[in-house]
């Protein structure tokens, strides 16, 4: 059983567990807050502050910070102060000021990016921030511990706190007239979402943010009724859900971001049946178990159904081989190659995409390369090649290249060039 | 000495000011009623009271040792709490939290606390309800419960019955007769209902154009409390 589990999820991928270890984490801590959130009637301010994220992480990426966290953390927690302030003291301004800094930052952020970045893939940087395409597979170790490190101290504070955030949140006038410092648990709250945001943004990406922060919340909002029992609610379904989608998404080759939300979304269905329900015959906790158990046999059913990577005949022995791993597998692992190619120099690679020629900006020429992109084309990673002898087929044509890799600086980057390439054209 | 006294105080918010030279004092045991039309000052009085705003210009003095944060509310119900997943208890129990401080957690005093003045409501059988599934009536309940898990010794209440029909109207202010004789809670209460004032008030500050603060019979014997209950039989 294990056996058979660990080959359809690739769980004895190092880069998997990181995954798994990560999503579930982060997915907790994000639920966590969303009750608060909903009731409190700032559901968009996850949405606001992603996006202020996302320009704190363009402004790192043009400043060359080796870690760009330190950066993006204390950007986004004073956005978030600013923000639920704003929304506090006057009405009126409060989704205004949300709305402002979201899209100031936003546009700031493409602005500099495209005014200044070193990558030389544009557009797949960007798509990568705002829909965390496979970012969840490739993290760093210094991502990982920082990861875990935050998620535990966001789930220590809001256990600590957690009477408080009640009080506060159910009815802030009379906390206050009473005794309680409701303006620095506000800023507390505050500055703990801007934590879950910059966090979450590996996992599901700037845009889908909100999703994973207020579905778990709203979903456990229809069955049950009191507020320990929704935000625990909340954060087993936000898990189940995590997993279903990353794992899902790892067999079936779908976007990871995109599958948890769909995954969050079909929970708020359900959950708002058995709301229904539960007003009419008066069950509650069986039939919300039953719905987890529904998700998680929808996942496993669509994990049965996905195609298995086709065997392509070769005796040689690869280090890497990109053929025998699925989609979103194959393309994770490049990824890692493509980011960091010191850390896989010399060893024989094997991997299939289109022909194509990338311009090396030391000497203008072309150089034949073999290019990935993914499915919405806008992410793409190259292999750079030379083989002279046999002529090299059209532009777009389907290869299957092999060689070993060799890390190459190609202006202020590090590139990924194939030595001893050979190639053969798929048909 | 009086438990609140205000002194010279003047009510605004923003650029529009409200009323000015306000005087008058609560002492222990009163009963004090504060009637007046329509944006007239009297939800910015109850904000100052509280300490969640300042006044734009004189005092709110406490006495006998009340600190400000000692006061005991019933707000008026807010949007967010009409569909808050919430149990009674939790919710009573949060009127504890002022006693708290930094600490995390309830204390064994603070539940039987708690547990004492859902009783003493009558909600026994209610604890592990949901608040957005009772009746105006319990809500209100609850909410005063609350406010006595933060303070037994002043009360304020803001529009305790409004949307409340006539028989919930008639418990809630006998509960609160209860409290203010039986228990001796001193009472501040913001009114539209001068039927009650009459019954229950032992003062009644009225707020407008030109203030008047009084006993119930100095209040309904001059022109001002005369001419008010002529206008809200109308």
């Amino acid at each position: 059983m294990f056996d058979y589990l660990c080959a359809t999820f690739y769980l004895d991928q190092p880069m998997v567990q990181n995954a798994l270890l990560v999503g579930v984490l982060i997915s907790l801590c994000a639920s966590l807050l969303g009750v608060t959130l909903v009731l409190k009637r700032f559901s968009l301010i996850g949405d606001g502050l992603s996006h202020v994220a996302f320009g704190a992480m363009a402004i790192a990426g043009v400043l060359n910070f080796t870690h760009d966290m330190y950066f993006i953390l204390p950007a986004t927690i004073l956005c978030a102060i600013l923000m639920l302030r704003a929304g506090q003291n006057t009405v009126i301004m409060g989704d205004a000021v949300v709305a402002i800094l979201s899209v100031a930052s936003l546009a700031i952020g493409y602005l500099l990016v495209n005014l200044f970045s070193s990558s030389t893939n544009l557009t797949g940087d960007v798509c990568t921030t705002l829909f965390g395409s496979t970012s969840i597979l490739t993290l760093k170790p210094f991502d990982v511990y920082l990861s875990i490190g935050l998620s535990l101290a966001v789930i220590a504070i809001f256990v600590l706190f957690y009477n408080k955030i009640f009080a506060c949140t159910f009815d802030e006038d009379f906390a206050r007239a009473t005794g309680t410092p409701v303006t620095i648990y506000n800023f507390f709250i505050a500055a703990v979402i801007a934590v879950i945001i910059v966090l979450a943004m590996k996992l599901v990406g700037a845009l889908l943010i909100s999703a994973l922060i207020i579905f778990p919340a709203l979903s456990a909002m229809r069955v049950f009724r009191s507020f320990l029992a929704v935000t625990i609610c909340s954060a087993v379904l936000s898990v189940v859900c995590s997993l279903a989608g990353l794992l899902v998404s790892i067999v079936a080759g779908t976007p990871v971001g995109s599958t948890i939300v769909c995954f969050d979304l079909v929970t708020f269905a359900i959950f708002s049946l058995v709301g229904l329900a539960r007003r009419r015959f008066r069950v509650s906790l069986p039939a919300a178990a039953a719905a987890c158990l529904a998700i998680l046999m929808l996942a496993s059913c669509s994990c049965s159904k996905s195609p298995t990577p086709p065997a392509v005949a070769d005796n040689e022995v690869y280090d890497i081989d990109l053929l025998q791993q699925n989609e979103t597998m194959a393309w994770a692992l490049a990824s890692n190659v493509t980011q960091t190619p010191d850390d896989y120099a010399g060893m024989r690679i094997r991997l299939a995409g289109r022909f194509g020629h990338v311009k090396n900006p030391e000497n203008n020429q072309d150089m034949p390369a073999c290019i990935i992109t993914d499915a919405t084309a806008c992410c793409q990673m190259q292999f750079e090649f030379d083989q002279t002898g046999s002529p090299y087929p059209a532009e777009g044509t389907r290869i299957i290249l092999s060689g070993k890799l060799t890390p190459v600086m190609r202006g202020k980057t590090k590139a990924c060039y194939l030595e001893n390439a050979s190639f053969t054209v798929v048909q | 000495m009086s438990l609140l006294t205000a002194n010279n105080l003047t009510l605004g918010y923003g650029d529009r000011l409200l009323l000015k030279g306000l005087n008058f004092s609560v002492n222990e045991g009163e009963f004090l009623c504060i009637v007046g039309e329509n944006g007239s000052g009297k939800s910015t009085l109850v904000r100052c009271l509280l300490g969640l705003q300042k006044p734009a210009g004189g005092v709110i003095q406490p006495g006998e040792g009340l600190a400000l944060n000692q006061i005991g509310y019933l707000p008026q119900q807010t949007v967010v709490q009409k569909d808050f997943p919430a149990t009674v208890w939790e919710i009573v129990l949060s009127g504890c939290q002022g006693h708290c401080g930094l600490w995390p957690f309830y204390s064994k005093a603070d539940k039987a606390l708690a547990k004492a003045n859902i009783a003493r409501m009558g909600l026994t059988e209610l604890t592990r309800r949901c608040y957005r599934e009772l009746s105006g009536g319990q809500q209100q309940r609850v909410l005063l419960a609350r406010a006595l898990c933060a303070t037994r010794r002043l009360m304020l209440l803001d529009e305790p019955v409004s949307g409340l029909d006539p028989r919930m109207t008639a418990e809630m202010y006998h509960l609160i007769d209860k409290l203010n004789h039986q228990e001796k809670i001193t009472v501040i209460m913001v009114t539209h209902d001068l039927a009650a004032v009459r019954e229950y008030a032992s003062h009644v500050l009225h707020i407008g154009k030109k203030p008047l603060f009084g006993t119930n019979q100095e209040y309904f014997a001059s022109d001002l409390g005369h001419h008010f209950t002529t206008l809200s039989q109308m």
